[in-house]
């Protein structure tokens, strides 16, 4: 009782304070000072010399990045270029934006251009998903402007984004289309799949994603195994890492002066300026010893629509000829049911799975999974014939290599299956 | 209550298209969402959701007390206070967004503006559309293209029908235009909404290709038939909310309307003595889509589409004699309806409509 008395006093105390305080903490109103925020902003964005490099980190891409160049003039007009692919970096497209006070000021690239893209719910657009594209944003809420850079948070997809002003020699090199070099999207054609690069004696193993427009990079020190993931974007000579890579005092930026010898097969490159020719390794720098049991039981389906990588051939067991072929599956039967490689065709509008190869569960040894075939599921039909049935008997033959495989980690539901026994058959498997 | 009803009844009209039909590569639906059934990306993280929102309430009961005060509290320090509104001239973007006028602005200005007090936004506007939707913006270059087409092939045609009079008092005042699709869960595509009469929604400006345009492929006709399909649909709803058709119409396809037509092929529908399968959704749906069709197909497209119910009987009990039937009574209806109401000649109209479209994709 006592208690809410004082309670009660207290809320008395609270009415009485709240009734009187002083009116203006602002000497102007809202609208005036939204105006004048707008105002600085335009006059930022316009005056920029050499205009902008933009990075938009779309979340379809997780941790990938686009880099931009864009130079905006006063009349509502921006010009720009976008490293998304090999035409927008060196074609420059005008198209419109305004600035506008929404609930934050905001950024809006209000007519199609290389940022419209990457949002695209046409997935024929991005390679994003039919829908959402790579779920980016092209109005940007300017939450701060710090030096020379202006941060941006999307405002339907909360996309970040910022902006750098540029120097001279950046923009010559955008409309001087000097942006030309993608050598670097070769580097899965070498025959063998673990690639190294050494600078300072320390040796990086470089694992790109390109469904992500990142790298994983590993490397073991005194202080044991570090491996960091990367967005890159193109340069003018090869790529550069959104994160730099720190290791000790050595800070690397990207992969330079990126050349692709198509008929020896091999990358030659230079890191902070020591040139080398990429090497190949057939085993991982750094063994995760529990990725198989992870990949094994983090997921009960995982799809490729690709098949086997093998020795530089792409879908190599020629999975892809199968009738009707949608995609080629691995499910766990979690120990209590048998493990099935599934094989999905889609016709009359329709997914089907009428065969399948069965397995015992794998085993896992020294960070390699150990498949083991048991028996095979359907029969052959019309729809899923007899010859389509020896290609996925070849297929499970590949699979049941008793060297097993290595299972490297990509992103949470990504993995590279790939053969322990060369290092040159691989399989991207995507959790479904 | 009518206004309501009249945004149901000018609701939107998706037309479906499959997305597993749509792009080069199907496979690209695998990485974000599913294409099985019951598997969705983020499908695992509902029932943890769930969870917490149970929480948050029970939490909310167990602390009732304090939080009745806290917003007790609050009553208090709201305390009356005047408020200066200050300078309302100053306000930021009052009267509407204002960018610099482009060649683009100035197109419009003449061509609808002036003559048909019509404006087309196509600089993005969040607050035009679904704000749950991905969608971008159009590209400049798509966008007289497709207006100039909308004009010759929708307007124009109505003018020398029906009088520019008879254009100037329905037509939709503002056009907002999409660069992209509006993408659905089902997987269908929405290419066109209509809101009240007065506003219309056209989708897929960037797929809009005629054949006098570069890199013109046939394929793009069909894209080009389904932006005059949306118009002259949503313009049909117009007439029909202004003066209603004859009840009669509405007994012809009874007791087949349904909810579920986009599990409804057209043929199908066809079958059914319906024109397509999205006028199997509702009667008014039915009606305007009788006049769509019939305009943007032309008379022998739409007497190849009669004459091309095969034989036999539909599951449901229709005759291919049954279904003719059906849609010639409502073709009836339709003619009469444009004759009686609107003094239009719809055959004439029809033809008009149909040597337009022609042109503008053979």
């Amino acid at each position: 009782m006592k208690n809410s008395i004082f309670l009660y006093f207290i809320i008395a105390l609270a009415a009485l304070a709240s009734c009187k305080k002083d009116k203006t903490v602002f000497s102007e109103t809202a609208d005036e000072r939204v105006g004048k925020v707008l105002a600085a902003y335009q006059d930022t964005l316009a005056h920029a010399p050499n205009g902008w490099k933009g990075f938009i980190f779309p979340g379809g891409l997780n941790g990938g990045v686009v880099a931009f160049y864009f130079k905006f003039n006063n009349a509502n007009r921006v010009e720009m270029f976008s490293d998304f692919d090999s035409v927008s970096n060196v074609t420059v497209l005008q198209s419109s934006y305004r600035l506008k006070a929404l609930q934050q000021p905001a950024l809006i690239f209000d007519t199609y251009s290389y940022v419209s893209v990457l949002s695209d719910p046409d997935a024929a657009a991005n390679g994003g998903s039919y829908g959402s594209g790579l779920t980016s944003d092209f109005e940007f809420a300017i939450d701060t402007i710090k030096g020379d850079t202006i941060m941006l948070t999307g405002r339907l997809h909360s996309t970040k984004a910022y902006l750098v002003k540029a120097s001279q020699q950046e923009m010559n090199d955008y409309y001087n289309k000097k942006h030309t070099n993608r050598a670097f999207n070769n580097i899965n054609k070498h025959l063998v799949y673990f690639k190294r690069v050494t600078f300072g004696g320390v040796t990086y193993e470089v694992v790109p994603n390109f469904d992500n427009r990142t790298v994983i990079i590993t490397w073991v020190d005194g202080n044991g195994p570090h491996v960091v993931t990367t967005g890159y974007y193109y340069t003018t000579t090869g790529i550069a890492f959104i994160t730099p890579i720190v290791s000790g005092s050595t800070t690397i930026n990207g992969l330079d002066n990126i050349v692709w010898n198509n008929s020896a097969l091999s990358m030659t490159l230079s890191v902070n300026g020591f040139n080398q020719t990429v090497a190949t390794a057939t085993r991982p720098l750094v063994i995760d010893a529990t990725s198989p049991s992870r990949w094994w039981s983090s997921y009960a389906r995982y799809l490729t629509n690709q098949g086997f990588h093998i020795n530089g051939v792409d879908d190599a067991l020629g999975i892809r000829n199968v009738t009707y072929f949608y995609g080629l599956s691995y499910e766990s039967g979690g120990g209590t049911f048998l493990d099935a490689m599934g094989v999905y065709q889609l016709y009359n509008n329709q997914f089907h799975a009428d065969y399948a190869p069965l397995f015992n569960p794998p085993t896992f040894t020294a960070g390699k999974a150990i498949f083991h075939y048991s028996r095979n599921y359907g029969n052959v039909s019309s729809t899923f014939t007899l010859s389509d049935s020896l290609t996925v008997d070849i297929t499970r033959t590949q699979l049941t290599d008793a060297l097993g495989y290595y299972l490297v980690q990509l992103g949470t539901t990504t993995y590279d299956m790939v053969g322990a026994r060369d290092a040159k058959a691989w399989v991207r498997w995507y959790a479904n | 209550m009518q206004q309501q009803q009249q945004q149901q009844l000018a609701k939107i009209i998706p037309i479906s298209v499959s997305a597993l039909r749509r792009g080069n590569d199907p496979w690209n639906d695998i990485r974000p969402g599913t294409l099985f059934p019951g598997a969705g990306r983020f499908g695992w993280l509902f029932p943890a959701m769930a969870a917490n929102v149970r929480k948050l309430g029970l939490l909310m009961v167990r602390h009732a007390g304090k939080i009745l005060l806290l917003c007790l509290l609050g009553f208090m320090a709201s305390c009356h206070k005047p408020d200066d509104l200050g300078d309302v001239s100053k306000i930021p973007g009052l009267g509407g967004d204002s960018s610099v006028t482009t060649p683009i602005d100035q197109w419009i200005y003449d061509t609808l503006t002036v003559p048909f007090n019509i404006s087309a936004k196509y600089r993005w506007d969040q607050f035009e559309l679904e704000l749950n939707k991905s969608l971008t913006p159009p590209s400049e270059s798509k966008i007289i293209p497709t207006l100039s087409a909308v004009k010759k092939v929708w307007i124009d045609t109505y003018i020398a029908e029906a009088g520019s009079n008879f254009m100037k008092t329905l037509i939709p005042k503002f056009f907002v235009l999409v660069g992209s699709a509006s993408w659905n869960t089902d997987g269908t595509i929405t290419l066109g909404t209509a809101e009240g009469g007065r506003k219309i929604v056209l989708y897929v400006l960037n797929d809009f290709r005629t054949k006098s345009m570069p890199g013109y492929v046939p394929a793009d006709s069909f894209n080009i038939k389904q932006m005059f399909h949306t118009i002259e649909h949503e313009f049909g709803h117009i007439l029909h909310q202004n003066v209603l058709y004859p009840p009669s119409f509405k007994t012809i396809g009874v007791g087949f309307y349904t909810s579920n037509w986009n599990n409804v092929s057209d043929k199908e529908a066809n079958s059914e003595g319906f024109v397509t399968a999205y006028s199997m959704s509702a009667p008014d749906e039915d009606f305007v889509e009788m006049i769509s069709i019939m305009l943007t197909e032309g008379r022998a497209g739409f007497e190849n589409i009669v004459n091309s119910i095969p034989p036999g009987t539909t599951p449901d009990n229709v005759t291919q004699a049954q279904a003719q039937s059906r849609l010639r009574q409502k073709e009836a209806i339709v003619v009469s309806y444009f004759k009686d109401v609107w003094n239009i000649n719809f055959y004439s109209l029809q033809t008009r409509v149909r040597a337009q479209v022609v042109s503008l994709i053979q």
